[in-house]
């Protein structure tokens, strides 16, 4: 090995970039005895220590940081508001005075954390699906495909209606694990927004589409059968509603 | 994805674009691009996704304020002038990180990039190659380049070497 290749091989050399630990001996084994490249290697690690140590590393400002968080909605914790009088209040539990006395209550008995707050448990569980790219365990958009798949991994097998013609396609399902139960998150996409509906068995009141929010997603429940579902997206209200109604038709006898 | 790296991602593009404003609007459009494609997303470095969406960004944000520019193209007025400045005037160390900081600033985009993803991001020739969009060959070249660069500035002519 000569000057000119050691030369060449000198960046990947302090970079640790070679595979070949054979290659890595022939440089070393030229530095030993040429004062040029040892010469030149120096200069290349002064170099890199200089700019390491010397170039400002510029760390995202606040106002960026918050303009982002209110984009994408990701909850990062401190700022989220302690608790959701809007739910406490909404008809949906009956009398709105004998809601806030319960809230109240409530309030008192469960520190902020604490309070079962299903809606940030199937936001989380929609954001942690898009960021660990863990969208789907069965990749299909056939529900005969989908729906079996279910079968043997929880102790139901959830309704997979097929949407594509409405401009819902399903893409997929996995499991997941909502308030204490296994459930079924099925996704499907509408333009380039991601839906999760999450499928739990096993109790419940039947209650009509409610659209609620948590951190900037849209969440739309509802139960029939004694089954309830969650649809979950950072698509408007609007759409994820009409995505809940035409869930609802395909799954009625 | 996106938070994780948000660190990441504004200080390629504050050091792509030179100034604040600039690399907040870079980093907001790829932010809100990779929210929206995110099912694009398969399982690669989340860091070198990310990363290579604020580049894209980067990129076009140049070609919008300064069409005439190429991402080759140097920064002519800010090539620093290092003849004698005086070192004692200033404490060492502050005297020589300026002198990095111009140094580095005065790069062209396509060789600072590169020095930004391999020195302050640690990454390995292969995310780095992922972020440009280029093979790993013109990794090589290009780093091997940018140091070259920085050494004739930074460092004693006699040291640079005739790579």
């Amino acid at each position: 090995m000569n000057c000119q290749d050691v030369s060449l091989l000198l960046d990947s050399y302090v970079d640790g970039e070679f595979i070949d630990v054979i290659r890595v001996r022939e440089v070393e084994e030229h530095l030993k005895t040429c004062a040029q490249c040892q010469h030149e290697l120096a200069a290349l690690q002064k170099v890199r220590t200089l700019a390491q140590d010397g170039a400002t590393y510029f760390s995202a400002p606040e106002s960026l940081l918050s303009s982002i968080q209110a984009i994408g909605g990701e909850d990062v914790g401190p700022n989220k508001v302690l608790f959701d009088w809007g739910r406490w209040l909404r008809p949906a539990f009956g009398f709105a005075s004998f809601g806030l006395a319960a809230a109240a209550i409530v309030f008192l008995l469960f520190p902020r954390g604490q309070v079962p707050n299903l809606e940030a448990e199937v936001v989380a569980s929609h954001i942690r699906s898009l960021q660990a790219s863990h969208l789907y365990d069965v990749v299909s958009t056939d529900k005969h495909t989908v729906k079996p798949w279910f079968q043997g991994k929880l102790d139901f097998a959830p309704d997979v209606p097929n949407l594509a013609a409405d401009g819902f396609p399903l893409l997929g399902g996995r499991l997941d694990y909502i308030d204490h139960h296994p459930a079924a998150a099925l996704v499907y996409r509408h333009a380039k927004h991601m839906i999760n509906v999450f499928v739990v068995p096993g109790g419940g009141v039947a209650a009509s589409p409610a659209p609620s929010t948590d951190d900037g997603y849209h969440i739309v429940q509802w139960t029939e059968h004694s089954i309830r579902y969650w649809a979950v997206s950072d698509l408007d209200s609007q759409t994820l509603e009409t995505f809940a109604q035409k869930f609802i038709a395909t799954t009625r006898p | 994805m996106v938070l994780p790296n948000l660190n990441a991602g504004y200080n390629l593009a504050r050091w792509l674009l030179r100034n604040d404003q600039d690399a907040e609007d870079a980093v907001q459009t790829a932010a809100v691009r990779a929210f929206q494609g995110i099912e694009s997303y398969r399982g690669s470095d989340g860091k070198a996704w990310f990363l290579t969406i604020v580049r894209r960004s980067c990129h076009n944000l140049i070609r919008s304020k300064r069409p005439a520019t190429a991402w080759e193209d140097g920064m002519e007025d800010d090539i620093p002038d290092l003849n004698n400045p005086d070192p004692e005037q200033f404490v060492l160390r502050e005297f020589e990180r300026e002198q990095v900081m111009r140094a580095m600033t005065s790069l062209p985009n396509h060789l600072k990039e590169i020095m930004v993803l391999r020195e302050l991001e640690g990454m390995s020739y292969k995310e780095i190659a992922e972020v440009i969009e280029h093979p790993i060959g013109t990794v090589m070249s290009r780093l091997s380049k940018a140091r070259l660069k920085l050494q004739s500035i930074l460092l004693d002519s006699d040291a640079g070497g005739t790579r």
